[in-house]
């Protein structure tokens, strides 16, 4: 396995590639797309990029590739009757088959710095992959640091940060946006960095947020950085970019002072409450297992060591983002 | 298990990982996705038995005149943690010494949260070994 993962990303690097420069907290990628058509399907999706010719910097080396235009890779495709996803770790090597998700595969040489993510078809890359592309290689690449990719929205009031977790449709994207709209610093609506040693931070990855089509009209505004509309599993989602609009200027990180575990529970105004540390770990650790298997000790305990810095509280927005907004900016400030 | 009381016990394996909060303890299973909630006695509970101390010993430290229901009590809790897979008997192990007094004692629970054992049951993850996984025949592909 650890032979062919090497040989396919050898293999599959572009010759002629379109590269992309990204730094996310304190690690430098180069992206190097194997078509500008390729390109183009990630364009804007990064929170902090610029094109041109690859730099020299120390940094990781990541190729994008598809089965369509020119990159075999048999040996690491399963299968007629394997759907499900498939894993296989060792000390220098990740692989990943995403199943039943998408014919994708992640593949991480992590001595040499080099990563791959390959895709049957460059027509068939899904909405949720160009709006937070190759996370569980970035995850990877994050392991041996303090940083871990969180299924959270963030956002920053005054230099202080502050995490929105909980499931799909607790309603992250919203309130995350909202504060956008009222001049809070956007960190990302849907996968975060968070720095989980004794300075707790927020970073941004991407660029991109997921609007839920009956959530869109409250964010006209929006309109220009929208790239399309999705639809997956009955559910249409305004997919955007926020790289090229003027709140692109927004995005951005902070120093982390509070995380809330959003849960709707009918409230007319906003309210707080205590959460155990447990329910949020596990909203978080579940989706963190599915989007980025593997190594969950590490990446759990990273989450541990987190929450015993910064508690935890739960928050029930309430029907309205002006208050809501109020009550968060009067939680960290406080 | 004949003597649960006077047995020593581990975390039953290296996929239990847990943390003490002072008010709460957490507790994950990483094999079946669950995570503890333990408050009260239950927390302090789980730290004396991973730190080598047996059910007796802990029951004893609780310093009540009920020291026999609460004996009951600990025992019942650690029929529990072996039936959620957390805990397992040390073998050959000898109980560690020197258990400080504990605080008053309240019936040992856990809040158990299941988000990511619900998720890995609709879309397995099937970690493979070196050998990897049957592919696509390269003809096939070719062809």
């Amino acid at each position: 396995m650890e032979a062919a993962a090497r040989s396919i990303i050898e293999r599959c690097a572009p010759r002629s590639p379109v590269t992309l420069n990204v730094t996310i907290a304190s690690v430098a990628l180069r992206l190097h797309f194997a078509t500008t058509h390729m390109a183009e399907l990630f364009s804007g999706s990064f929170a902090a990029a610029t094109s041109g010719a690859a730099t020299e910097a120390e940094g990781w080396d990541l190729y994008i590739a598809a089965g369509d235009e020119g990159a075999v890779a048999a040996e690491l495709i399963p299968a007629a009757g394997i759907s499900a996803t498939q894993l296989f770790i060792s000390s220098e090597i990740y692989v990943l088959w995403m199943g039943s998700l998408a014919d994708t595969f992640y593949v991480v040489d992590i001595p040499h710095r080099r990563a791959l993510c390959w895709f049957a078809s460059a027509r068939r890359v899904p909405a949720w992959e160009r709006s937070r592309p190759f996370l569980p290689i970035l995850q990877v690449i994050f392991d041996p640091t303090p940083w871990v990719a969180v299924h959270s929205a963030a956002i920053a009031w005054a230099e202080r940060g502050l995490v929105l977790a909980g499931p799909g449709r607790a309603g992250k994207t919203s309130v995350a946006l909202a504060a956008l709209g009222a001049g809070w610093r956007f960190a990302g609506d849907d996968y975060v960095l968070l720095r989980t040693d004794s300075a707790p931070a927020v970073a941004p990855i991407y660029a991109t947020a997921r609007l839920r089509d009956d959530m869109f009209r409250y964010f006209r505004e929006l309109e220009p950085a929208r790239r399309e509309i999705s639809e997956e599993v009955g559910e249409r989602r305004h997919e955007l970019s926020l790289a090229q609009t003027p709140q692109g200027g927004q995005i951005g990180g902070a120093p982390l002072s509070a995380i809330f575990l959003l849960d709707r529970r009918g409230a007319a105004k906003p309210t707080f409450g205590p959460v155990s540390r447990s329910a949020l770990l596990s909203t978080m650790a579940a989706a963190m297992a599915v989007a980025t298997p593997g190594r969950g000790r590490v990446r759990t305990q990273k989450l541990l060591q987190l929450i015993s810095r910064v508690t935890p509280r739960l928050f029930d927005p309430g029907s309205a983002f002006g208050p809501a907004l109020q009550a968060l900016a009067d939680a960290v400030t406080r | 298990m004949a003597d649960i009381l006077n047995t020593v016990f581990r975390p039953s394996g290296a996929e239990i990982i847990f943390r003490d909060f002072g008010e709460e303890l957490v507790v994950a299973n990483l094999n079946s996705g669950l995570f503890y909630s333990l408050v009260g006695s239950a927390g302090t509970i789980w730290t004396a038995l991973v730190n080598g101390f047996t059910g007796r010993q802990i029951a004893a430290a609780f310093q009540t005149e009920e020291a026999e229901t609460i004996a009951k009590e600990v025992e019942a809790f650690i029929v529990v943690l072996m039936a959620e897979e957390l805990l397992s008997a040390a073998p050959s192990a000898v109980a560690a010494t020197s258990l400080p007094l504990l605080d008053s004692f309240s019936k040992p629970t856990f809040e158990r949260f299941d988000d990511l054992q619900g998720l890995l049951l609709l879309d397995p993850i099937h970690e493979v070994s070196e050998a990897g996984w049957p592919v696509v025949p390269s003809q096939a592909l070719s062809s």
